[in-house]
């Protein structure tokens, strides 16, 4: 039985003075989606937030495939988010185009432009994105901007997936290739968490449902 | 007086006055290496501190604060203590060239290169460090990034700290001595001519060096907008 | 890389900023002195009066021309002109104050002395002379009138050889003029060069000591008269002095000899009483041997 994707325990989580989060526990299982659902302000952002390293623990730990904990003060070390892709919930419109950008995370773990490249390829047309390859982020719109942040995310194949909002902004016609991309990263064994308040989307897609309120679990159902 | 003083400095600059060039010449020379060298060292330093955190943070940033509040005669005397052939580093003989006022205005630079910088980076958007960060990038990756973004704020950091360079008169006086052709500048000669009374002559080269500088900052607007490009 | 643009952009800006640096490195064709990377060079420190005429830029050229060696002037106070000399900052001094001439010597900090030139100062004022300045026998008795009518004067306050030699008169006149912020202020202290000096004095209607070179310079700007001259103490003796070898290994000894040996030459000892600033001679040669005076 291999590690969880993602442990959490007794997580603690202050942002601007406030407690934003208190999670006692969470295990993410390899090719398992959790859901995350509550009202905006519930937490949802920064349990993601979290789950990647990007926020300081007052409290707890937090674990990825077993490796290096992540505790205390943010950002996690290197090999903690080595292991993970991030997808935020707004993102932001960098000046530079769109295969580029899907490239990122690739370039950032060294591999040679021309591997990357066609990578990044790959990952825009999972997502029916590849006629967009040259055009620059703040020209695009937030929909297809939003599928352009999940793109840098599948590119990198990574073992836990955090995604906030996978579903907002996105056309009607292009929902359906954003959930078989979240089923098909289940398939190959990853772990997912994503936040949305489309409670039919988490539905559809969650292997479990975690509701948030003011920063705390609130009993799930499934 | 400033009209006439206006009217003779800029022809004076249009004719190749060889002692006005001169000066203008030492004084790109200088200042340019000076911002080349503090933006080397402080450009890193800055984007570093605007992102980390640490216990002792705080304190730095008011430290660096501070220090961009330092007057230029105080760096002119260090550095003369410093370079002096009585002083520790005489054995270089640095004293009273070109490199030596680079060296005092680079010091002079140093702490705006490095605020400014900070500050350009903690006004970020922190949605780029978060795109960055959680997709793997490290440290320096993300700090990369960050300036590529912010490079409008840090273009403009450059151009105060030229500003400040360029029209210094403290360093360029103690470290350089004022010796024709050699390591005269405008703010230098500016100062002897009005210290022999030549005020008209002082106001000329006071044009002078505000044409110079509006060239510079037009041209730094103009590589600013084309890298600016899509926004 | 994420963004091709950005390195660009970086890379044209660092160009921009080489290319400037280096264009400071160049020898200014024409300019006289130009960029001192080769040959033969030294340092002078003189006097900003000395200078602020031109008499340097005159002799100097003629110099460089005979022997090939570069004179870099450092025009300072004779303060710092004589603590350059004494760090071992300079080769060589001009300078204009007798008594810390001698303590310099004393003191081993200079060799060679050879008084060179001279001029005189003069004791300048308002038209109407309030103080009734003029017609004094000497300087010293001219500044005992002004301390008498209290009437304003402005004085160099910069320890510059000027400044050196009013107190003197002061100390003759047996007079002690009175600390900053007194009353009433009729004895106000510059703190600068002798023209802003002189035009401070001018704004206010009031006396100052100056060398006879820059009044005349600023002569035409100025509501100011000279009301006493010629009296031998208000000579002004300009002497060189070199830093000594022994002190500093790497002083340019041989140089700073050839370029007195070139100040103190009869040829340039006539250029030096030939030297006119708007028709007026500034210095009077000493190493002449019928010198005479064209004044």
């Amino acid at each position: 039985m291999s590690a969880p994707r993602l442990e959490l325990s007794g997580l603690e989580v202050h942002r601007g003075g406030r407690l934003v989060l208190r999670l006692p526990a969470l295990a993410l299982r390899p090719g398992e989606v959790l859901a995350v659902v509550g009202e905006n302000g519930a937490g949802k952002s920064s349990l993601l937030l979290a789950a990647a390293g990007l926020l300081d623990l007052a409290a707890g730990e937090a674990r990825v495939d077993g490796g290096p904990a992540h505790r205390g003060r943010a950002p996690a070390p290197l090999a903690y988010r080595r292991a993970l892709a991030l997808a935020l919930q707004e993102p932001y419109p960098f000046a530079a185009n769109a295969l580029e950008l899907a490239a990122f995370g690739l370039a950032a773990r060294g591999f040679p432009r021309p591997a990357r490249l066609a990578r990044a390829r790959e990952a825009l047309a999972a997502l029916g994105l590849e006629a967009l390859a040259g055009r620059a982020a703040p020209t695009l719109s937030g929909g297809e901007r939003k599928l352009l942040s999940l793109a840098q995310v599948g590119a990198l194949e990574a073992s836990l997936l955090l995604l906030d909002e996978p579903s907002a902004g996105v056309d009607r016609e292009r929902l359906p290739r954003v959930e078989a991309w979240v089923r098909e990263a289940r398939g190959r064994g990853a772990g997912v968490v994503l936040a949305t308040h489309d409670h039919e989307l988490a539905a559809r897609l969650g292997d479990r449902v975690l509701e948030l309120r003011a920063g705390r679990p609130v009993e799930s159902a499934q | 007086m400033i009209l006439e003083g206006a009217g003779e400095g800029l022809a004076r600059l249009v004719t190749g006055d060889p002692e006005v060039w001169s000066a203008v010449r030492v004084s790109l020379g200088v200042s340019a290496a000076a911002v080349l060298a503090a933006a080397a060292l402080g450009l890193p330093l800055g984007l570093a501190l605007g992102q980390a955190r640490f216990r002792g943070r705080g304190a730095a940033r008011a430290v660096v604060n501070t220090l961009m509040a330092t007057p230029t005669v105080l760096i002119g005397l260090v550095g003369y203590a410093l370079l002096s052939r009585a002083g520790p580093l005489g054995g270089l003989g640095l004293l009273y060239t070109p490199t030596a006022m680079a060296l005092g205005q680079a010091a002079l630079a140093l702490p705006l290169v490095v605020g400014l910088a900070a500050a350009a980076v903690e006004r970020a958007d922190p949605r780029i460090a978060q795109t960055a960060l959680g997709l793997g990038a490290g440290r320096a990756r993300t700090l990369w990034v960050l300036a590529g973004e912010r490079r409008p704020a840090l273009f403009a950091a450059l151009a105060v700290a030229f500003g400040r360079v360029f029209s210094e008169v403290g360093i360029s006086f103690m470290l350089g001595g004022n010796i024709r052709g050699v390591t005269r500048n405008i703010p230098t000669g500016i100062a002897f001519e009005t210290g022999r009374g030549e005020f008209a002559l002082g106001v000329a080269l006071g044009v002078v060096l505000l044409a110079v500088a509006l060239a510079i900052n037009g041209l730094s607007a103009a590589l600013e907008a084309r890298a600016g490009g899509v926004r | 890389m994420r963004n091709a643009c950005s390195a660009m952009s970086w890379f044209a800006a660092l160009a921009a900023l080489v290319v400037m640096a280096g264009a400071g490195c160049r020898p200014a064709p024409g300019a006289g002195e130009g960029c001192a990377c080769a040959g033969r060079t030294m340092r002078l420190a003189t006097t900003t009066s000395v200078d602020h005429t031109g008499l340097l830029a005159d002799l100097l050229p003629d110099f460089r021309a005979r022997t090939g060696i570069e004179v870099q002037v450092l025009a300072v106070g004779t303060g710092q002109a004589l603590k350059l000399a004494e760090n071992g900052d300079v080769d060589a001094v001009l300078v204009h104050d007798p008594e810390a001439e001698a303590a310099f010597l004393a003191a081993g900090f200079g060799v060679h002395p050879q008084r060179l030139m001279h001029n005189d100062f003069v004791v300048v004022g308002p038209a109407a002379d309030p103080a009734g300045v003029r017609g004094a026998a000497t300087a010293a008795e001219a500044f005992g009138r002004i301390a008498a009518r209290a009437a304003p004067f402005v004085s160099r306050g910069d320890r510059s050889g000027t400044h050196m030699a009013e107190l003197r008169l002061w100390k003759v006149a047996g007079i002690e003029p009175p600390a900053a912020g007194a009353e009433p202020p009729w004895y106000v202290e510059a703190g600068q060069g002798q023209a802003p000096t002189l035009r401070i004095a001018d704004e206010k209607g009031a006396y100052a000591l100056t060398d006879r070179a820059t009044y005349l310079f600023l002569q035409d700007q100025l509501a100011l008269r000279v009301v006493v001259e010629g009296d031998p103490g208000l000579l002004n003796v300009y002497s060189f002095m070199a830093v000594p070898p022994t002190r500093f290994a790497h002083a340019k000894h041989g140089e700073a000899m050839a370029l007195l040996g070139h100040l103190a030459s009869p040829d340039c000892q006539r250029r030096i009483g030939a030297f006119r600033v708007k028709g007026a001679q500034l210095f009077h040669p000493d190493l002449l041997p019928a010198a005479g005076d064209a004044r």
